[in-house]
C-alpha cells in the first residue's frame, strides 16, 4: 500500500475531525447544558463560556431518589442481559446444530417475537404482572426485556455457532467431553465475540427502554430513563435536570461498551469475509 | 405577610392538626399512592404528606412520572381491580378521555356534602367546571391557570419609549387591548443589536414578542386557541359535533400569529413551553402571552434574569375588538381512581381536601411557592397581590374565561393543528384558511365514524351538578 501524502493525511484528519464533532456534539450539548444555570439555558447565541453550576445534579438527587433509579436500571439491564445470553445462546446452539427441516421455521418464529408493537402488549403485560404481584418490580422488566432480547441473541449467536467447525466438537467428544461440556469449553469460547455483541445490544436496549418502564413500574422499580423524563411536567420542562440525568445515564452504557470493546470489533466483523 | 400573621396561621394549622390527631385517626392503616407528575402542584405537597398521615393515619406516597404518557398510565391503572394507585394527577383537558373510560370517581356528591369545609363558594367556578365531564366533577383543582400577557413594564413606562411609540402609532404605549395593538407593540420593540432601547445600546437583537410556534406536543395550539377564543371562536359546531376551528375567528387568530412571526426570535418554529418563556425570563422580549403557571418566575432572580435588569408587568390577553372577551383557563387537579376501595376513596378525598384547601394554598403562597391559585380570597388578598402582582390579573380575567378543549379527541386536535398551524407559520401552507381546513378535515374524518348523538354529547359542556 502506498504511503499517504501529507495532503491526504491532512484531509483524512479533517474528515475524522468533522465526524468526531458530529458524534460528540450531542454529548457536549448534554454535558454543557447540565452545567448551565437555568436563566441562560436557551440563550441565543448559546453561552459557551459561563460559570458552571452543579445545581441540576444536586436537584436531580434531592428531588428524586435518583441513585435508587440508576440501581434499578442496572439490575434490570444486567439481569435481562445475563438471562437473555444464557437462554439465547443455548437456544441458538440447538438451532445451529439440530438438523431438522423445520428448524428455520422455529428460528423465524423466535424472531417474530420481536415484531409486535410494544404498545399492543402493554395492557396484557400490566394485567399479567398485576395478577402475579410482580408489578413495580425489577423482575417484571427483566422478563419483558428478555422477551425482546432472547430472539435477538438467538439470531446473533446462531450465526456465530454456525461458524464454529463441527470437527472441533467431534474432537472434543473423542476426548470424552459431554454435550454441555463441549458447549461450555469449546464452542462458547470460540463464539465469545458473538456473546459480546449480543450483550451490548441487550444491555443498551434494556438500559434505554422507556415505554414498558413507564407503564409497569412505580416508585420501587422506576428506572433512570423514566425518572429523568419525570422532569417533563405540565408547567415546565426542567432541561437542566434532564440533561444532568441524561449525562449520568450515558456513563454506564459507555463503560459497558468499552468493557466489551475487545470482543466487539471482532464480533461485528466476524463472518463478513469467508 | 407579617410575622404575627405567620405565627397565627401556623398556630391555627397546628391546632387543627392536633385537634384532628387527638380524635380517632380516621384512616389508620390506609395506604394511598398517587400517580403524579413533578409539577409545582405536586412537588410543593410531596415533602409535607407526613402531616396528613399524622392527622388522619393514612399514609400517602406520591410517585412522579413524566407528563408524556401519564394519561395512558392512568387509563391502564384504572383498568385493573385492586389498583396500585388510588390518587391521580389530572390535567383538565384529560377529563374527556378519562370520563369516557370511567377511570375517575365522580366527586360531585362529596363536594356538595363538604361544600362548607372546602369553601366551595370561594373557588372560582370555571376552575371546577374545568374538571367536569357530562355534569360530573371528576377531579378537584390543585392549581388554576389562566392565559395572560407578560410584558416589560420597565420599557412600557420608559418616557423615551412612550414618546416614540405615541409619535409612531398615535396612541399611548400600554398593554395591548386588541391584537392590532399587540402587533404594533411587537413591531415597535423589535430592534437590532446596536439600536437603542430605553436609552441603552443593545448588545444583541431584542424582540417584540415571543410566542410558541412549535408543533411538538401541539405547543402552537396553546397560543392559537386563546387568540381564537378572544375572537369568539369555538372548537366545535353545536349541531354536528364536528370541527369548527376553520371558521372566521380561527382564520383571524392564525393570521395574527403569522403577522407576529416577524417580531419573534428567529427560532420561533421551535419555541415551546419554557424555551419560549425563557425569552421573557431573560428579558429579551417586550411581551409574551402564556400560561400563568410560569409567571411567578418573572419575579424570582434565581429563576429569571428579568428581575435583575427590569420589571415584569402583567395584563389580560388582548381581544379582537378591545372589549372583554373569552380567554382560556386550565386546571391541574387531583382525582380518585374509580377502582379504589370505598375506604381508600374516602381517604383519598380527605387527602384532596387537605392538599387543596384554602389554608394550604395560602400557606404555599406565603411560603413563596409560585402556583396559580383558584380561591377568590387568596387572589384578592392585598398582601399577596403585592407579592404576586399577577394575582390581580388572574382574578379579573377568570370571569370570562372559557374551558380548554376537553373533548376525548383533544390530543388529536392538538397534534393535527400543531402540524397544520406550524406549516402555515413556516410558509409551507399558502393561507390560514387552507391550514385550518386541512386540520378540520383530518379531525372530522376521525369523528364522522361516531354517531351524531355521541359527537354532540362529547362537546356538551354540562355544568357540574355542584352548582345546583
Amino acid at each position: 500500500m502506498n504511503k499517504l501524502s501529507t495532503r491526504q493525511t491532512i484531509l483524512i484528519y479533517l474528515a475524522l475531525g468533522v465526524v468526531l464533532i458530529v458524534f460528540l456534539m450531542p454529548i457536549y450539548l448534554i454535558a454543557s447544558s447540565s452545567l448551565k444555570p437555568s436563566p441562560i439555558m436557551f440563550q441565543k447565541p448559546p453561552a459557551f463560556l459561563f460559570a458552571p453550576t452543579f445545581e441540576h445534579y444536586q436537584d436531580l438527587f434531592a428531588m428524586r431518589p435518583f441513585g435508587k433509579f440508576i440501581l434499578n436500571s442496572l439490575i434490570v439491564a444486567l439481569g435481562s442481559t445475563a438471562f437473555s445470553l444464557t437462554i439465547g445462546s443455548l437456544a441458538a446452539y440447538a438451532i445451529s446444530r439440530i438438523r431438522h427441516k423445520r428448524m428455520n421455521d422455529v428460528a423465524f418464529w423466535i424472531l417474530s417475537m420481536r415484531m409486535f408493537p410494544p404498545i399492543a402488549v402493554v395492557v396484557p403485560y400490566y394485567i399479567i404482572f398485576k395478577t402475579a404481584g410482580l408489578l413495580d418490580t425489577p423482575l417484571a422488566l427483566i422478563i419483558v426485556y428478555s422477551t425482546a432480547n432472547i430472539p435477538l441473541t438467538v439470531w446473533l449467536m446462531k450465526g456465530f455457532f454456525d461458524e464454529v467447525p463441527i470437527a472441533l466438537e467431534e474432537a472434543a467428544a473423542v476426548d470424552g467431553y459431554g454435550l454441555l461440556e463441549t458447549f461450555l469449553r469449546v464452542t462458547l469460547p470460540l463464539a465469545a465475540p458473538g456473546l459480546a455483541v449480543s450483550a451490548v445490544f441487550c444491555f443498551i436496549f434494556s438500559w434505554n427502554e422507556f415505554l414498558f418502564a413507564l407503564m409497569l413500574t412505580g416508585s420501587e422499580a422506576q428506572t433512570a430513563t423514566v425518572a429523568v423524563m419525570s422532569f417533563w411536567s405540565s408547567d415546565a420542562v426542567q432541561w437542566g435536570r434532564i440533561m444532568a440525568g441524561s449525562f449520568i445515564i450515558l456513563i454506564p452504557g459507555v463503560i459497558f461498551v468499552l468493557t466489551c470493546q475487545r470482543w466487539l470489533v471482532r464480533g461485528l466483523t466476524m463472518g463478513s469475509v469467508k | 405577610m407579617t410575622f404575627a400573621r405567620t405565627i397565627a396561621l401556623s398556630g391555627a394549622l397546628a391546632a387543627g392538626i392536633a385537634g384532628a390527631a387527638s380524635a380517632e385517626k380516621q384512616f389508620e392503616g390506609v395506604e394511598l399512592k398517587m400517580l403524579a407528575i413533578g409539577d409545582t402542584s405536586v412537588t410543593r405537597l410531596a415533602p409535607i404528606v407526613g402531616e396528613f398521615e399524622e392527622m388522619t393515619g393514612a399514609k400517602v406516597q406520591i410517585d412522579m412520572f413524566p407528563y408524556p404518557g401519564l394519561i395512558d398510565k392512568i387509563v391502564i391503572e384504572a383498568s385493573a381491580n385492586n389498583p396500585s394507585y388510588q390518587l391521580m394527577w389530572v390535567d383538565s383537558p384529560w377529563v374527556g378521555v378519562l370520563g369516557e373510560s370511567g377511570a375517575l370517581e365522580d366527586l360531585t356528591d362529596w363536594v356538595k356534602r363538604d361544600a362548607e369545609e372546602i369553601h366551595l363558594d370561594d373557588i372560582i367556578p370555571i376552575q371546577l367546571q374545568e374538571n367536569t365531564w357530562q355534569g360530573r366533577l371528576l377531579a378537584f383543582p390543585a392549581s388554576g391557570m389562566i392565559w395572560h400577557v407578560n410584558y416589560r413594564k420597565d420599557l412600557f413606562e420608559n418616557p423615551d419609549e412612550m414618546a416614540a411609540f405615541k409619535e409612531k402609532y398615535g396612541y399611548d404605549l400600554a398593554p395591548a387591548q386588541t391584537w392590532d395593538q399587540f402587533i404594533d407593540i411587537a413591531e415597535f420593540f423589535t430592534r437590532k443589536a446596536g439600536d437603542t432601547l430605553a436609552g441603552k445600546t443593545l448588545e444583541k437583537d431584542f424582540y417584540g414578542n415571543a410566542q410558541a410556534y412549535s408543533r411538538v406536543a401541539g405547543a402552537i395550539t396553546h397560543d392559537f386557541f386563546p387568540i381564537m377564543r378572544s375572537f369568539g371562536g369555538q372548537y366545535w359546531d353545536d349541531e354536528t359535533g364536528l370541527c369548527a376551528i376553520d371558521r372566521e375567528p380561527g382564520v383571524k387568530a392564525a393570521e395574527v400569529m403569522k403577522e407576529l412571526v416577524a417580531y419573534n426570535p428567529p427560532d420561533y418554529l421551535g419555541l415551546m413551553w419554557d424555551i419560549r418563556t425563557g425569552y421573557m425570563e431573560r428579558g429579551e422580549v417586550a411581551q409574551s402571552g402564556y400560561w400563568s403557571v410560569r409567571t411567578v418566575r418573572l419575579t424570582n432572580p434565581e429563576e429569571a434574569v428579568l428581575p435583575t435588569i427590569g420589571e415584569a408587568g402583567y395584563a389580560a390577553s388582548p381581544t379582537g375588538d378591545g372589549n372583554p372577551a373569552d380567554t382560556m383557563t386550565g386546571a391541574l387537579s387531583f382525582g380518585i381512581n374509580s377502582k379504589a376501595s370505598d375506604r381508600e376513596k374516602e381517604a383519598a378525598w380527605a387527602f384532596i381536601k387537605w392538599g387543596t384547601s384554602r389554608d394550604m394554598m395560602r400557606r404555599f403562597a406565603e411560603a413563596g411557592s409560585g402556583v396559580s391559585q383558584f380561591h377568590k380570597s387568596i387572589l384578592s388578598d392585598p398582601d399577596l397581590q403585592q407579592k404576586y402582582p399577577y394575582y390581580k390579573v388572574l382574578l379579573e380575567t377568570q370571569d370570562r374565561a372559557q374551558r380548554r378543549i376537553f373533548h376525548p379527541f383533544y390530543a388529536d386536535v392538538e397534534e393535527i393543528f400543531g402540524v397544520e398551524l406550524n406549516k402555515y407559520m413556516a410558509g409551507e401552507t399558502a393561507s390560514a384558511q387552507e391550514a385550518l381546513t386541512n386540520g378540520c378535515t383530518k379531525i372530522n374524518t376521525r369523528l364522522k365514524v361516531f354517531p351524531l348523538d355521541m359527537r354532540q354529547r362529547w362537546i356538551a359542556d354540562v355544568p357540574a351538578a355542584i352548582f345546583d
